[in-house]
């Protein structure tokens, strides 16, 4: 008995590891079977992105869609990195703007030929286009500023319109502020600086300096040619003013605010404000159907040069197909993101199911959420600054930005601390590519 | 089929399959790390890797996030250290009590440890942000300052460990022969004396194996680090182990990360040898 359960054992154990050097063979043939994996980071369209892979599949119906999604708050960039290195590269996968172009240079696909290029808004394909060739579709564009609630600022009598310097943003405050009871309200904005939500400052509110640049994208190419600096620059103490307000006007304890408390504070009438953008607007709806919201626009100073009646839009992230995978991946691959950005069920997938903003002229969808109708409103009034983000060396946000902010937070820089400690790992992160 | 040569064939079909995944895990990981410490790698396949010689460890020491992560992490060790093994020892001689209730409460201590530390992590994040303050009727919470944030840490890590490490001091306090102990009342020795003086030197060689333990988990700390502070606020919860990743998978510095990771494990080696070795002098034989 014992030496039939010992052969036992080891034969299992022979036929796992038999099982494991099994290769699924990848065919190259159109309408042979093709599984095709994506890798995305997005994780608030989850379920959306089922349901347009269970058409999809329909329409084409060889082909297996595989999803895996790293988002919201976790490190996508890095669980990207080891899933490359693992060798089970995703067919389909996420790169944010040039510095990640640049890092998988090899990886990447060029799609110039694509039907949908030619759909794309201008812009929206500037930052994953080198040397003529395009290398990734936008997902969507994205907005993002102080949203607020229409019905609070009427009932305290505070005209929208007139915020658009950072003394009337702080008046707009100190009159919420002295009608709380009134509105119900325990704070009046929704702010964070740590936890799941610490991007909302530390990239967000971050962003705003750069983008107030007179030409941002010179400003970034200066930074890395180390003929400009952070410190001194009228933008950054603007920002730490910006900065201040909120840290005034918002939670006690911002250190400890996460994602989900930010917003559904706000959701539940307990601030006025929130500082996020239009991709909340699931999670808001979630909580509080049909609110009566919109943006307005974040201010640094009282300077009308300095475009401080903008709101901040861009692509968040373009999908891109791995240039290493089999042929008939590839096929597989470039027919997803066409259906995707191309087809009917695309646009009623990018519209109506994410309440995204698409990124194509071919989409004539209506927008039907207030927060994705502001940014058009605010795009077609040509009232934008750009996200710059992207171009900054990578670890600049997390951790540096994160760790700057924080100490400011808690008192531990000044503000000449906190702007040359920008400065100084700005330098060092160039350097160390 | 001779019987040697029988056990020799089960000695290895069985040792076989570990000894692989320990070298594919382990063994060759570590020695391909070694080789990365000094190269460029940015871990992105296919790109030639220029060896660079000792460059990325010189920058470790000109590094000041590396210096302070590594006194939060002593500083964390210490706390952990001992708030484990005085609670683990205090668990275990309350279990060695005549109770009725013994056993029951030896698995109710031990069950934290069935957790995983990430999900730990998250659990008592909800309580030290939402309930915690409510029950000491105070706005603060222990996460949002560095200080306390560092010793929410240890608390969580002692929750989960103390009753691995009471398991450990419960079967060396049971080895201990009833004689002495009543030898000891008879002549007049109150609990304290006894256990001062009878228990505490018979269980020494548990205390080797529980400080090795909590101290080579306590340096390694990264599951509860990860989800209950992630490093927050402002890295000054961030241990070793997670400057390391930081180093690696954020600023994409893979050379240098693997510099850091060569020395950490240096450093815990050693470490973990003198402990064991000043440890083992004290243990007294039966």
């Amino acid at each position: 008995m014992k030496k039939l359960l010992s052969i036992t054992l080891v034969l299992s154990l022979i036929i796992s590891l038999a099982a494991c050097n099994q290769k699924v063979s990848e065919s190259t043939l159109e309408n042979e079977p093709v599984t095709l994996n994506i890798f995305q980071f997005k994780v608030e369209i989850v379920d959306q992105l089922d349901s347009l892979i269970a058409d999809f599949e329909v329409a084409y119906p060889y082909i297996n869609v595989v999803i895996d999604t790293v988002g919201g708050g976790q490190d996508y960039g890095g669980s990207l990195n080891k899933r490359m290195n693992s060798g089970n590269e995703p067919d389909i996968f996420n790169i944010g703007g040039p510095s990640e172009l640049a890092l998988w240079e090899d990886y990447l696909e060029p799609l110039t030929d694509q039907p949908w290029v030619n759909n794309a808004f201008d812009g929206t394909l500037d930052m994953v286009t080198r040397d003529g060739e395009v290398y990734g579709q936008p997902y969507n564009v994205e907005g993002y500023g102080l949203i607020y609630n229409i019905d609070m600022f009427e009932t305290a009598g505070i005209d929208p319109t007139s915020i658009t310097t950072l003394t009337a943003l702080k008046e707009a405050f100190a009159t919420l502020e002295s009608k709380k009871s009134e509105l119900g309200i325990d704070k009046v904005l929704s702010f964070s600086v740590g936890d799941s939500a610490w991007w909302t400052a530390a990239i967000h509110a971050f962003n705003v300096p750069f983008a107030r640049q007179e030409n941002p994208f010179d400003f970034i190419e200066a930074l890395n040619q180390g003929t400009a600096t952070i410190h001194g620059n009228d933008r950054f103490e603007g920002y730490l003013n910006l900065l201040d307000l909120y840290f005034e006007y918002s939670f006690d304890n911002l250190m400890t605010v996460s994602y989900d408390d930010q917003y559904s504070s706000f959701a539940l009438g307990k601030t006025a404000l929130l500082h996020q953008g239009n991709w909340t607007i699931n999670q808001i709806n979630d909580i509080e159907e049909n609110m009566n919201i919109a943006f307005l626009p974040v201010p640094l100073s009282d300077d009308p040069s300095w475009k401080n009646d903008t709101i901040m839009v861009g692509v968040p992230q373009f999908w891109a197909v791995n240039t290493n995978s089999a042929a008939g991946n590839k096929e597989a691959a470039k027919l997803f993101l066409d259906y995707m950005a191309s087809s009917e069920r695309g646009a009623q997938f990018i519209v109506n199911d994410c309440k995204f903003i698409p990124a194509f002229s071919n989409i004539t969808l209506k927008a039907n959420d207030p927060l994705s109708q502001s940014i058009q409103a605010y795009s077609q009034a040509g009232k934008t600054s750009p996200w710059v983000w992207m171009y900054t060396p990578n670890g600049y946000l997390d951790p540096t930005s994160k760790e700057g902010l924080q100490k400011y937070y808690l008192g531990e820089f000044s503000k000449d601390d906190y702007l040359k400690f920008l400065d100084t790992k700005y330098q060092e992160l160039v350097k160390a590519k | 089929m001779n019987t040697k040569f029988r056990k020799w064939i089960i000695f290895w079909t069985f040792l076989t399959p570990t000894l692989i995944t320990f070298f594919l895990v382990v063994i060759i990981p570590f020695l391909t790390g070694i080789y990365y410490s000094f190269s460029d790698w940015n871990a992105i396949p296919g790109k030639p890797i220029q060896f660079i010689g000792f460059a990325n460890y010189l920058n470790v020491f000109n590094d000041q996030q590396v210096m302070k992560s590594f006194l939060l992490t002593l500083t964390y060790s210490g706390y952990s250290i001992l708030l484990i093994n005085i609670v683990g020892f205090s668990l275990a001689l309350l279990v060695t009590q005549r109770l009725r209730t013994a056993n029951l409460l030896r698995t109710i201590f031990f069950m934290p440890n069935l957790i995983g530390g990430l999900i730990l992590g998250y659990i008592w994040k909800f309580i030290f942000i939402k309930i915690l303050p409510d029950l000491m009727l105070s706005g603060e919470n222990m996460l949002s300052k560095p200080t306390t944030a560092l010793l929410a840490m240890a608390i969580v890590s002692t929750w989960q460990m103390a009753g691995y490490i009471m398991v450990i001091y419960v079967a060396a306090i049971q080895s201990i022969p009833e004689e002495f102990l009543e030898a000891s009342k008879i002549d007049g020795a109150n609990a304290l004396q006894r256990i001062r003086h009878i228990v505490f030197p018979l269980v020494a060689p548990a205390f080797t194996v529980s400080l090795f333990l909590t101290l080579s988990g306590s340096f390694k700390m990264y599951d509860v680090n990860a989800s209950l502070t992630a490093g927050e606020p402002a890295r000054q919860t961030e241990l070793l182990a997670m400057e390391i990743l930081s180093k690696a998978f954020k600023e994409l510095n893979f050379g240098e990360g693997q510099a850091q990771a060569v020395l950490f494990f240096v450093f815990i080696a050693v470490i973990s040898i003198l402990q064991v070795y000043s440890s083992k002098k004290r243990e007294v034989e039966m």
